[in-house]
């Protein structure tokens, strides 16, 4: 009992500590940033050679490339986490819980690598905003499709057997039945998804952002500002001086993502204990 | 060859339908494309440019590739590119807007006023790896060695005038921007960097070589070792331009207020005494 | 009628849809094999052999040995942290946290997953770089704050996945054990870790996997020189910087261009062995 007491205590000091480091560091980057904040940060461009303004067109070109890259990664991910959970039994699943698996594992370079070849350089994208959001949605189809997939595990079982003896036919069962009954789940999925996306920067840095733009973009084959690769602009080729907007940028893209998660908790509860 | 093709059409194509000017190139050139734009934009505010700065070489590749209207570059043409040009039937033409000086730069705590070109390029090829071999008096510390990444034309540049063509050690810091390294030189004691002399500022300090200052006096007559045009490259295959977006932009990048801009960002004016 | 039309081409959809996983799959590897066989072709084992990196110089050399081992150094090295502080933490979580503990610490351990690795650089390089130089340690990016970085980043892959696998075991198990007068540590590492052997080293691999897949915080503070560091506070340059950094200013068909495909094709072949490997343990543990 007493090398439990100590091993209890010993842990617990780690763990405590651990924690704490934790919510030090997003104290620190939330707060540090946020005293930038002002109307002017958030509706106007950079000027002055990143000396002063805001970062809206940073702003709107993540919001595009995600909401761009969710209209295709959310329908696909939704109905690959179906064929997972509902056709487990056909040889086909196991091929496709394996590339999803092997997709999750990929490097995020990589796909940055693969999104420029295919999309910038072979469908002749460019570095545009579309480029961008195909690459990205790769990287979250994964993401969507397993919590999909977990999702509709999760129900009891007589939701369909009651379903099927009611005489629906599979196709009737997944979408009138299956998918409407595990909603909250498949939100929080795609919820959990945006979250992730926003903060990518490696497939984006290759294929849909630049450093400058005086405008915004006009279609989704122009080139577009996003949150991330601004901070990562603003870090490694500007100095001292754009050092107040790496920090603002940061805060506003972390408090983002804790609100993402903080919807997600209200939505759809807690899925671990 | 095909996809080359494919990819010029598509962007030639989609740079018809809009009005964006689409600069990239030089990091050194970057502060005063930067400025400029600002003024320009006030000119013809329904033109929309983008700007980048990763280095030179990526500026002119884009121009091979179609993906810019304009390179920025802070170094000649190199001889396989020129040789591509012929191969592929292109003809870029080359605009002086400025005259540069790469400066050696080190923290001004650093007991040392100037330094030789032999010296120079022992350390960053790194026959020479501490303090004390490059002055007795200074101390045994290691020196930090910096450079840009080789897309620079200020990295260029040096290697040809400094190294004579000889590789870096592999200890040199390869980083993305001149503004980082000055950051790096105001803070830390045992660095040493070259920069564009527009980047210099008063919490630095520039080392004499062979007893001659970057002035700009120095760097127009050439009596300072290291100086070099600044160019912007456009593609002339089809001809030059003599009306549009990219014309009066270069119209503007010449004239008296482009000049004066040339100086204010730190740079030696070609034209307009 | 239309109700069979319907099937059909419900049915249809979810088969297209479900395939473009594999499709996309298939594509990527097609694609990354596709744009480094020039370099494989004309380097043989260069890549493998040479340790200097000098893609763009008059005699061009394109040793990528370096950079591997820059890799797998900074892996090797936050791993042998992260991963028995990821199991301490995990253990109390288990065995010793009460409810509200468990919850507390494993929100934020949550919140720690989501932070883009973009700001992880950043905070490391405006709030922790300077602290060195204070220190008098003026390399201030290097090995070990980039070591750092990832640390923090896959702490929360560690964490979430060892304690999942130490809560899946069967609790009648643990509490056999505790019933025949084993004390709660012993039971938990001697009972419960072993029963769970497979969940945790499928937790090792994938963190593992996260971290050699890392590409902005050692973009932004691991220093940038593709040299073996000698000391910890080295730059170094990994694969996955080299990439990022070096891609934006090759020339589309170059040679440079397909050396860094090349790289790329480094690390995906080394992240489907892990992940086949991770495979292999989640299906004996899932038993």
């Amino acid at each position: 009992m007493k090398k439990d007491r100590s091993i209890s205590i010993l842990l617990r000091i780690l763990s405590y500590s651990i924690s704490s480091l934790i919510f030090v560091f997003l104290v620190i980057v939330i707060f540090d940033g946020a005293k930038y904040f002002s109307t002017e940060f958030f509706t106007s461009y950079p000027t002055d050679g990143m000396k002063s303004g805001g970062i809206f067109p940073a702003i709107l070109g993540s919001f595009y490339m995600i909401l761009l890259s969710l209209i295709f990664s959310v329908p696909l991910g939704i109905i690959t986490g179906v064929f997972l959970a509902e056709f487990s039994e056909n040889k086909l699943s196991k091929i496709i819980d394996m590339s999803i698996t092997s997709l999750s594992g990929i490097p995020s370079i990589v796909f940055g690598l693969f999104g420029l070849s295919l999309f910038s350089i072979t469908f002749g994208f460019g570095t545009s905003l579309i480029a961008g959001a195909l690459t990205l949605s790769l990287m979250t189809l994964p993401v969507i499709s397993s919590a999909t997939a977990e999702a509709i595990r999760a129900l009891p079982i007589e939701l369909k057997e009651s379903a099927y003896a009611l005489g629906l036919k599979r196709n009737e069962v997944i979408f009138k039945v299956i998918l409407p009954a595990a909603r909250k789940r498949i939100i929080t999925a795609s919820l959990i998804g945006f979250g992730r996306s926003i903060g990518e920067t490696a497939p984006i840095l290759l294929t849909g952002a630049v450093f400058y733009s005086t405008s915004l973009p006009k279609n989704i084959f122009s080139p577009v500002m996003t949150l991330p690769t601004h901070i990562y602009y603003l870090v490694a080729a500007y100095g001292e001086s754009a050092k107040w907007m790496a920090k603002g940028t940061a805060s506003f893209l972390m408090i983002f993502v804790l609100a993402i998660y903080l919807i997600t908790f209200l939505v759809g509860g807690r899925r671990n204990g | 060859m095909k996809k080359v093709l494919l990819l010029l059409i598509v962007f030639i194509t989609s740079f018809g339908i809009s009005s964006t000017l689409v600069i990239k190139g030089s990091n050194t050139v970057f502060p005063i494309a930067q400025l400029w734009i600002e003024e320009f934009k006030k000119i013809h505010p329904d033109v929309e440019v983008t700007l980048e700065g990763a280095g030179s070489s990526t500026g002119i590749a884009a121009l091979f590739n179609g993906t810019t209207d304009i390179a920025n570059a802070s170094r000649w043409l190199k001889n396989e590119e020129i040789q591509k040009m012929h191969e592929v039937g292109k003809y870029f033409i080359p605009i002086v807007i400025g005259y540069d000086g790469i400066a050696i730069i080190v923290n001004k705590n650093l007991n040392i006023e100037q330094i030789s070109i032999e010296t120079l390029s022992k350390i960053y090829t790194g026959k020479i790896r501490y303090w004390n071999q490059v002055d007795p008096n200074l101390p045994k510390k290691q020196i930090l060695v910096y450079s840009r990444n080789t897309a620079s034309g200020t990295y260029e540049t040096f290697e040809k005038k400094v190294l004579n063509e000889e590789n870096m050690a592999p200890w040199v810091r390869m980083v993305e921007s001149t503004q980082f390294e000055i950051q790096t030189i105001e803070q830390n004691p045992y660095a040493i960097a070259y920069v564009g002399v527009g980047y210099v500022t008063e919490k630095v300090k520039v080392l004499k070589i062979d007893g001659i200052l970057p002035t700009k006096e120095n760097i127009l007559t050439g009596k300072y070792p290291i100086s070099r045009p600044l160019f912007m490259f456009i593609d002339a295959t089809n001809g030059y331009p003599e009306s549009g977006l990219i014309k009066n932009y270069i119209t503007f990048g010449l004239s008296k207020r482009g000049q004066e801009l040339v100086e204010k960002a730190g740079y030696v004016a070609a034209y307009g005494f | 009628m239309l109700r069979n039309i319907k099937y059909f081409f419900q049915m249809l959809l979810i088969f297209i849809f479900a395939l473009t996983s594999i499709v996309a799959l298939f594509f990527l590897i097609f694609f990354i094999l596709k744009e480094s066989f020039p370099a494989i072709k004309e380097l043989g084992k260069e890549p493998f052999t040479n340790i200097y990196w000098y893609p763009t110089s008059r005699k061009p050399e394109f040793g990528m040995l370096a950079m591997i081992i820059d890799s797998l150094l900074l892996t090797g090295f936050s791993a042998t942290f992260v991963i028995p502080i990821g199991y301490f933490i995990s253990f109390y979580l288990h065995t010793y946290s009460n409810p509200k503990e468990k919850k507390y610490i494993k929100s934020i351990i949550e919140i720690l997953s989501g932070v883009p690795s973009v700001i992880i650089g950043m905070f490391i390089l405006i709030y922790i770089s300077p602290l060195l130089l204070k220190l008098e340690i003026w390399s201030t990016e290097n090995f070990l704050l980039a070591s750092i970085g990832l640390m923090i980043l896959s702490l929360p892959y560690t964490i979430s996945l060892m304690t999942e696998s130490l809560d899946s075991v069967d609790k009648s198990l643990e509490e056999s054990s505790l019933a025949l007068g084993v004390n709660k540590y012993k039971t938990t590492l001697k009972v419960t870790t072993k029963a769970a052997i497979s969940g945790i080293l499928n937790s090792i691999i994938l963190t593992i996997n996260r971290i050699i897949g890392e590409t902005m915080v050692v973009l932004l503070v691991a220093g940038g020189a593709a040299m073996i560091p000698s000391s910890i506070f080295d730059p170094v340059k990994p694969l996955t910087a080299a990439i990022a950094s070096e891609m934006g200013e090759v020339e589309l068909g170059s040679l440079h261009y397909h050396a860094l495909f090349l790289a790329g094709l480094i690390l995906l072949f080394i992240s489907m062995v892990l992940t086949v490997l991770s495979k292999r343990f989640t299906r004996r543990w899932k038993r």
